[in-house]
């Protein structure tokens, strides 16, 4: 489970509630019963059972994060959305994530075009990669970082048990005046596809980490 | 299900990276009064805007507790309430309101100190009176802060010297209340203000590490009252203290006060700017798919006004009811309630993608109708490309926003879904109670079972009642009977709490309606409130572009019977507002009422508000009318501070609501103002312009 509802706001919700509006008692529902148990969404068994494309992913800030993304769709300009069997989408252009939804601190959008070019091309820059999250006061602010992509070594990455990538690890050291992180991304040798990543999406939310699993 | 993929070990070797640099926050000191200080003495500073502060300070004989808030970048105002054994001699207690006001003079440079001007209980009871001019300077990168200040009143008892400002007058040499003894109640004492003796304070801060600071102060309050007849010793004018901040920016204070005492403070700061999660933990919203053909979408025109059609299955999963639409040639019209929701413009984002999702590639346009009670508010028209092109644009949020157009909506233009009425709502909930500063008990409350339910026969039209049992509590074990020389339209409080069990809170049919282009109306007739009864009408002008609106207000209210059933008392008034409205921007709502009261009494209340836009309220209210200060008896008028924490505030999830209050130093007759329920310009303004732009930011989430 990705989220985490306090405790303290469910009691003083005052929604331990019976109520013949099933918005009353989300919150609740939501809090004891957790996103395990909770009906998968249905984008995401959809996408699945048309074997659409998919990531597992983990984040990094809780112990036992994981779930998955599935493609659900692509639009015209390349940027694809991917969802999970619990409510959380990402938004992202050749494995490069370029949106979160429902992490509780996400990345509305992104821009790392100038990364995606250097790990396409094999090459290390520096590059410009521009996130926008939305404040506590509904805000949006664009945040752009100076980052340093930046080769590290050759690295094996078996995706399943019949087949291991051959892959070049790239970090991706990003700053600005406030904020620092560093992204990892492990490149497949010749198809120059991002097989596996773990990326930075907010302060608060912390890093996630993504595999291609089919 | 996904707990049951097996997780290779190197998918966790990406946990490691780099460790973020922990922020130290750097804690404010706070003094007792639980304004920017070192213990007693005020400094030159003032709190991060808006924020709110909680605290309270004990030593021997005397409690105080404060609400602080930083109202504007420069203005801070604080609420306290203190209880003070013996304050008056002998065994008596003294129970005390009070407010301070700080400005921010000048702000802190390279060279030049921050400067506060600030008056200390200035509409209470004089007990702590004073005022004071402070200057703050920081060294050492912040750690060490030293202030310096001259004081007047309490502020000028020890060390105190001819008042510099009797320069410009000798009207300024003489301050006729006695020093901390209290004067009249609840009055502004301006001619008071800055006169009689000066004295210097001053003081310093040194934090010690990021959790530990020291602080130490030279006070020119002499505790003369206290002295007198408190049996306090005022054996030094030294006072220091150590504080302990903790991780959430609070502090625990321990401090020695004038050589006699030792007292305890805690301090916890609200940041109404930060809730709990920020961009909220509620499910993604749908993604836009690819057009598709009518054919392919299997869509069938003559079904969409309908509840089987997929639109509205959609839109009902995203807690978004459709109440109508209308296809014309490529524009979709349609309308809609928010359950869900706080952001309006949340509403409008996923009903959007819905549409874009359910209906055919030559849709172009979508016109979004949002609605208040069964009123249309807004009509909110967005394009399909742009939505096409701004899911994950970088400046997606302010890009769609400037490309909305929005208008006012005195007519929907949908056509309704069959069967969406009547509709029959019900919950039942815990309440909670409680009534402030009794002195017998400074906190009572009652807690129970609430059951609410609602009918609504046609849009607009709402029957709803509420009724309450109280389960345990103490509210009926007051025993203060009203004193008031006014009619008693609000302090026989006590009667209605004692002489009830099962109570209707409220029971009522309110129509609402719109009368035409920016203009909302309601009648609302039945049991309005916990002690009035009657018939109230009200319209109101309100473009959904501008920020000023305008309403009126006329009721015939007959008070209650205590037992909060179905009788009533004899007592009976026309009673109306004429209102002003104003939304100055940057979250600042002013309110001008003027009009008759409960009591007969003739006036005007004025509100100031300051919103935030994720929906954290803070405000403050003042009631001035022809009844004297005298006839309306403790606290001279009606005044008061009232907050509004919304849920997902705290929670993330996306729900509507919030926990409010209304805090008043003392609930009298005069001023009193009828409580009825829905009041237009709150029932309005969330759908409307203004603050769909403030929460634009939520539209993509």
């Amino acid at each position: 489970m990705f989220r985490r509802i306090p405790l303290f706001a469910v009691l003083c919700a005052g929604l331990a509630a019976c109520s013949s509006n099933p918005e009353d008692s989300r919150l609740l529902k939501d809090y004891f019963q957790g996103a395990d148990e909770a009906e998968p969404n249905a984008a995401f068994v959809a996408a699945r059972d048309a074997n659409a494309p998919t990531y597992i992913g983990s984040l990094q800030t809780q112990d036992n994060a994981y779930t998955l993304f599935a493609r659900q769709t692509t639009n015209a300009k390349g940027e694809s959305t991917w969802v999970s069997p619990d409510n959380l989408s990402l938004g992202m252009t050749d494995g490069m994530i370029i949106a979160t939804r429902g992490f509780g601190d996400d990345q509305m959008a992104a821009d790392a075009r100038q990364t995606l070019a250097a790990l396409k091309a094999g090459q290390n820059r520096i590059t410009e990669h521009f996130v926008t999250r939305l404040d506590g006061d509904n805000q949006a602010h664009t945040l752009a970082f100076r980052c340093d992509v930046a080769f590290q070594k050759q690295d094996a990455v078996q995706l399943s048990e019949a087949y291991t990538a051959n892959t070049d690890l790239f970090f991706e050291t990003c700053r600005n005046g406030e904020t620092d992180f560093v992204n990892f991304f492990w490149v497949e040798r010749g198809s120059r596809q991002i097989v596996q990543s773990r990326q930075w999406i907010s302060d608060e939310t912390g890093a996630l980490a993504l595999r291609f699993v089919k | 299900m996904h707990k049951s993929f097996g997780l290779s070990t190197s998918l966790l070797i990406l946990s490691m990276g780099a460790a973020q640099a922990q922020d130290v926050e750097l804690r404010f000191p706070v003094s007792e009064f639980g304004t920017p200080g070192l213990i007693d003495m005020p400094t030159g500073e003032v709190f991060e805007d808006g924020t709110l502060l909680l605290s309270s300070a004990f030593h021997s004989g005397v409690q105080k507790y404060n609400l602080s808030f930083q109202l504007t970048p420069r203005i801070f105002g604080t609420f306290r309430y203190a209880i003070v054994d013996s304050f008056d001699g002998g065994d008596d207690t003294r129970y005390d309101r009070s407010f301070d006001f700080g400005y921010l003079l000048a702000e802190e440079t390279g060279l030049r100190p921050s400067m506060v001007v600030g008056l200390r209980d200035f509409g209470g009871t004089g007990v702590y009176g004073s005022e004071y001019v402070a200057a703050t300077k920081h060294f050492m990168e912040d750690r060490l802060s030293v202030t310096g200040g001259i004081g007047w009143g309490r502020l000028g008892s020890y060390g105190g010297f001819q008042n510099p400002l009797s320069f410009f007058s000798d009207a300024f040499d003489n301050r006729s209340e006695n020093l901390g003894a209290g004067g009249d109640t609840g009055q502004l004492d301006i001619d008071q203000w800055f006169h009689g003796d000066a004295a210097l304070f001053g003081g310093f801060t040194y934090q010690i590490s990021p959790r530990l600071s020291v602080a130490l102060e030279y006070s020119s309050d002499a505790y003369i009252t206290e002295v007198a007849n408190a049996g306090f010793e005022h054996k030094t004018p030294i006072n220091a203290a150590l504080s302990y901040g903790l991780k959430n920016g609070g502090a625990l204070t321990a401090y020695a006060l004038h050589g006699s005492e030792i007292g305890f403070m805690a301090s916890l700061p609200i940041h109404p700017q930060r809730p709990q999660y920020s961009s909220g933990i509620e499910d993604a919203p749908p993604a836009l798919l690819p057009r598709r053909t009518a054919a392919a979408l299997s869509w069938d025109e003559a079904s969409i006004q309908t509840r089987n059609s997929r639109t509205y299955a959609a839109l009902e999963a995203e807690g978004i009811a459709l109440e109508g639409i209308s296809v014309a040639g490529t524009t979709a019209t349609v309308r809609f309630a928010n359950d869900r929701y706080p952001a309006t413009a949340q509403a409008l984002g996923r009903t959007a993608r819905v549409l874009a999702n359910t209906l055919p590639a030559e849709i172009m346009t979508f016109r979004l109708e949002a609605t208040a009670n069964g009123m249309t508010t807004s009509r909110t028209t967005l394009r399909r490309s742009d939505l096409e092109e701004l899911e994950y644009d970088l400046d997606g949020t302010w890009r769609s926003y400037a490309r909305a157009r929005i208008e006012d909506a005195p007519r929907t233009e949908t056509q309704a879904i069959a069967g969406i009425y009547p509709k029959f709502d019900w919950r039942l909930t815990p309440y909670l109670d409680p009534a402030l500063f009794d002195p017998d008990d400074p906190v009572r409350a009652d807690l129970g079972l609430q059951a609410e339910a609602s009918f609504t026969p046609m849009r607009g039209l709402i029957f709803s009642g509420t009724v309450r049992q109280p389960v345990v509590g103490n509210l009926d074990q007051s025993t203060r009977p009203s004193n008031s020389v006014l009619p008693h339209v609000r302090t026989d409080s006590v009667s209605y709490a004692t002489q009830s069990d099962l109570e209707i809170k409220h029971l009522t049919a309110e129509y609402f309606f719109r009368p035409g282009t920016n203009l909302f109306g309601r009648v609302t007739a039945g049991y309005l409130e916990t002690m009035y009864g009657g018939v109230s009408g009200e319209v109101l002008w309100k473009p959904v572009n501008g920020p000023l609106a305008l309403g009126a207000e006329l009721n015939y209210a007959k008070k209650r019977e205590f037992d909060q059933l179905f009788g009533f008392q004899d007592y009976d008034i026309v009673t109306g507002h004429a209102s002003a409205y104003y939304d100055f921007g940057g979250g600042y709502l002013g309110q001008v009422d003027v009009g008759r009261y409960l009591a007969g009494d003739y006036g005007a209340t004025f509100s100031l508000d300051r919103e935030f836009d994720n929906g954290f309220r803070v405000g403050a209210f003042f009631t001035l009318t022809d009844v004297s200060f005298d006839d309306f008896g403790e606290g001279s008028f009606d005044k008061g501070i009232r907050f509004t924490v919304p849920i997902d505030w705290l929670s993330g999830a996306a729900t509507q609501g919030g926990y409010g209050t209304t805090i008043r130093p003392v609930l009298r007759d005069g001023g009193a103002r009828l409580d009825v329920r829905n009041r237009l310009y709150e029932v309005v303004r969330g759908s409307q312009t203004n603050e769909l732009e403030d929460r634009w930011g939520k539209f993509w989430r």
